[in-house]
């Protein structure tokens, strides 16, 4: 079954940013809040059309809204694919 | 110090509110504008506002007064800011603190841009997640592109329909993209009849050589002796792109720096967080009043804090 790793989930945003790479420690990125991360809105909302697009997993603006870190988005996304 | 898009309802009202300091710089700015100043001002404070701030009449004098302000206000705070980079109005503003312009000059410059813009025909701006060359194929007739933030994420502006156009091709190319608070189309060709009519103004506006460094965001390099005082250099900026990532970059290849977001939101300040030299710690960044969750009553907490963190106190 399916599942995305953190870092993963990490290459998508950064891809969706045009980071060439990362340059904080993955453990501690994960807890960052996303506007910490350089991640705006605007890069949130291509992050949700990505995941769609390449993973299948549609979440809603509400449900998305609520998602303020990396991890957090992992355990959404993965409680989807689990589900799906 | 940020331009159009930043703006939010009440932004600043707590600091105008809880610090005397502030207040009394931004008041410069409504005195200068007379009666209309005074208009401003309630609007500003008042729970419902007769005008919604993205209306160009509410976002750019108080984008320009609050970013003037605060500017403003570190430096008779002791702060010698090394460099200064503003976003579109926000540049303006950058220059009054540069002593490019005095304030009355600015201001000048400001009013008569707001009432010639009030009449251009009504548009709108959109970020589009996409780097300027992808978007290229799909843009429109009538639709340019108004700024460069990040590596993806490009701004484009246009009248109404054409922006629609455009908006609708982006989507169907699998594109994402959101809308700016906006209901002006700031740098595009729409805005062209302003900026004759500008550099008339702007001729009898006395401008000197910058006192403090200013990288320009039209340019993305330091603003020159001859651009600063050159009417058409001033005169074109609802027209002209602005290349924000390119003029951050070229800031921060001079040296680490700390970044202050010197104006309402943190939007400048996340897009800079997108940058390898902050990402990495090499330079860092610092916001004055927060964001809109930040909320009127804790903005001077906020400043405080802030303040602080640069050495400086009230």
């Amino acid at each position: 079954m399916r599942q995305i790793t953190l870092s993963e989930l990490q290459d998508i945003m950064r891809e969706c940013a045009g980071e060439d790479e990362a340059a904080m420690p993955l453990e501690q990125a994960a807890d960052q809040p996303f506007d910490e991360l350089g991640y705006d809105s605007l890069a949130l909302l291509e992050t949700r059309s990505r995941i769609k697009r390449d993973l299948g997993v549609e979440i809603s603006e509400d449900e998305f809204d609520g998602v303020k870190t990396l991890r957090e988005l992992v355990d959404v996304v993965n409680a989807r694919l689990r589900a799906s | 110090m940020p331009g159009q898009g930043a703006q939010y309802r009440a932004m600043g009202t707590g600091l105008y509110r809880d610090l005397p300091a502030f207040a009394a710089a931004i008041d410069e700015v409504f005195q200068l504008m007379g009666t209309e100043g005074d208009e401003l001002r309630s609007d500003w404070l008042a729970d419902e506002p007769a005008l919604p701030m993205d209306d160009v009449r509410r976002s750019q004098p108080l984008l320009f007064a609050i970013d003037y302000a605060l500017g403003s206000l570190l430096i008779s705070m002791g702060l010698r800011p090394a460099v200064l980079l503003g976003h579109s109005i926000g540049e303006l503003a950058a220059a009054v603190v540069a002593r490019v312009f005095d304030l009355g000059g600015a201001v000048r410059v400001l009013r008569h841009r707001v009432d010639q813009l009030a009449e251009a025909p009504s548009g709108g701006m959109v970020a589009v997640a996409a780097s300027r060359a992808e978007l290229a194929p799909h843009l429109r007739p009538g639709v340019d592109i108004g700024a460069i933030n990040a590596p993806r994420q490009t701004v484009i502006a246009g009248a109404d329909g054409p922006l629609r156009i455009t908006c609708d091709a982006l989507g169907e190319a699998g594109f994402t993209w959101a809308r700016v608070c906006s209901l002006t189309p700031f740098h595009s060709a729409v805005l062209q009849p302003t900026v004759d009519a500008a550099r008339g103004l702007l001729a009898t506006v006395p401008m000197r050589p910058p006192e403090i460094g200013l990288v320009s965001g039209y340019t993305s390099r330091r603003l020159t002796d001859a651009e600063a005082v050159d009417p058409l250099y001033w005169a074109s900026h609802p027209v002209a792109p602005v290349l924000f990532w390119p003029a951050l970059s070229a800031l921060l290849a001079e040296g680490p720096r700390l970044l202050v977001e010197c104006g309402p939101s943190q939007g400048l300040t996340t897009l800079a967080r997108r940058h390898r030299d902050v990402r990495t710690g090499r330079s860092l960044v610092l916001s004055l009043i927060g964001s809109p969750e930040t909320g009127p009553d804790a903005e001077a907490a906020h400043f405080t804090a802030a303040a602080a963190r640069l050495g400086l106190a009230l």
